[in-house]
């Protein structure tokens, strides 16, 4: 064999073998930056007092931090961003839902969606719309937010197109399920406290009940009824508590696997 | 043809083999973690669901009770 032709081989050798180092190292960094961002953002402060939100992101800033030579940079704050709003909506929905008075949710969802429309930059959403509405139109201003970047290195936004979507978007399912899963707990402890004053009221409601059939003031159709009544109550306290502890059960398990999930992505 | 140039072939096309797969097998693994996650979300959704449903059931029998 000729030396040229051996020499072409060697070199195409060595330079798919860098080509595979380079990808490797470049798959590496996307992943650590996924996992960078969602660690800087996990506790961002809430000041409940002046209702503004502090953190590593300031507001309004993130979405607008078009960097045109660091395109990590600028994936990290969006991020930020995202899980800023994320954590925002979440403490409102915390409020809205401990709120039994319809007036103060309606304040509290619209002082939401003002720091919402706050923190996009200009975009506001309708006071009126309903809690999964206002979280669509998040959903829509952060998709809003991806589109408004726009880098000037082609070769940049390629490598990004081409590792990172697929690590991204698993982990921000993971933490968007994750988000989920603790607002469907807030829920279950609200249906647990519900259930114990429901018992307490069934149990009055018997207690009552005893005491007019001692006096002996109701007729038998009335007593038939009010039993009625008070079984009725009874099966939906007992229906209740089998789906809080089937709930209970099936939460613990779905952040057991997000929780391993999680893991896995390091 | 030379051993040493047979041997770098060979290198050569088991490194890519093995790169194409570990690539195939990366995707494959955050495919599937995606679709647990969203059967996740759906379980999730259901069970709640059924809290909810529980929830209001139980709240019209209580509403019944102030009756007595």
């Amino acid at each position: 064999m000729k030396k040229s032709i051996k020499w072409v081989l060697t070199s195409l050798f060595i330079v798919t073998l860098t080509t595979l180092q380079a990808q490797d190292s470049r798959a590496e960094k996307i992943k650590k930056d996924a996992a960078g961002s969602n660690k800087v953002v996990d506790k961002p402060k809430l000041d409940s007092n002046k209702g503004t939100t502090t953190g590593t992101v300031s507001k309004g800033k993130p979405v607008q931090a078009v960097g045109t030579t660091n395109q990590d940079k600028v994936e990290n704050s969006k991020d930020a961003a995202r899980k800023e709003m994320e954590n925002l909506r979440k403490e409102y929905s915390n409020k809205i839902r401990a709120t039994k008075d319809p007036k103060e949710q309606a304040r509290l969802e619209a002082e939401m969606e003002e720091k919402m429309a706050q923190f996009k930059g200009q975009v506001k959403i309708s006071s009126s719309d309903n809690l999964p509405n206002a979280s669509q139109k998040l959903d829509n201003i952060k998709k809003e937010a991806q589109g408004n970047t726009k880098p000037t290195n082609p070769k940049e936004e390629a490598v990004v197109a081409k590792g990172k979507p697929m690590v991204v978007a698993k982990d921000e399912k993971v933490s968007a399920t994750q988000a989920v899963l603790s607002d469907k707990r807030n829920n279950l402890n609200n249906s647990k406290e519900m259930l114990n004053k429901a018992k307490a009221k069934v149990a009055a409601s018997r207690a009552l009940l005893k005491k007019q059939k001692e006096e002996g003031t109701l007729s038998k159709e009335a007593i038939a009824g009010k039993e009625a009544k008070i079984a009725a109550a009874e099966a939906k306290v007992k229906r209740l508590e089998a789906s809080i502890v089937n709930a209970e059960k099936k939460y613990n398990e779905k952040e057991t696997k997000l929780s391993e999930i999680e893991k896995n992505k390091n | 043809m030379k051993q040493i140039t047979k041997l770098f072939l060979a290198l050569f096309f088991v490194s890519a083999i093995l790169s194409c797969r570990d690539t195939k097998r990366e995707e494959t693994e955050l495919n599937t973690a995606i679709e647990e996650v969203e059967k996740m979300e759906v379980e999730i959704e259901n069970v709640s669901n059924d809290l909810n449903e529980a929830t209001e059931a139980l709240e019209e029998s209580l509403q019944e009770l102030d009756s007595i």
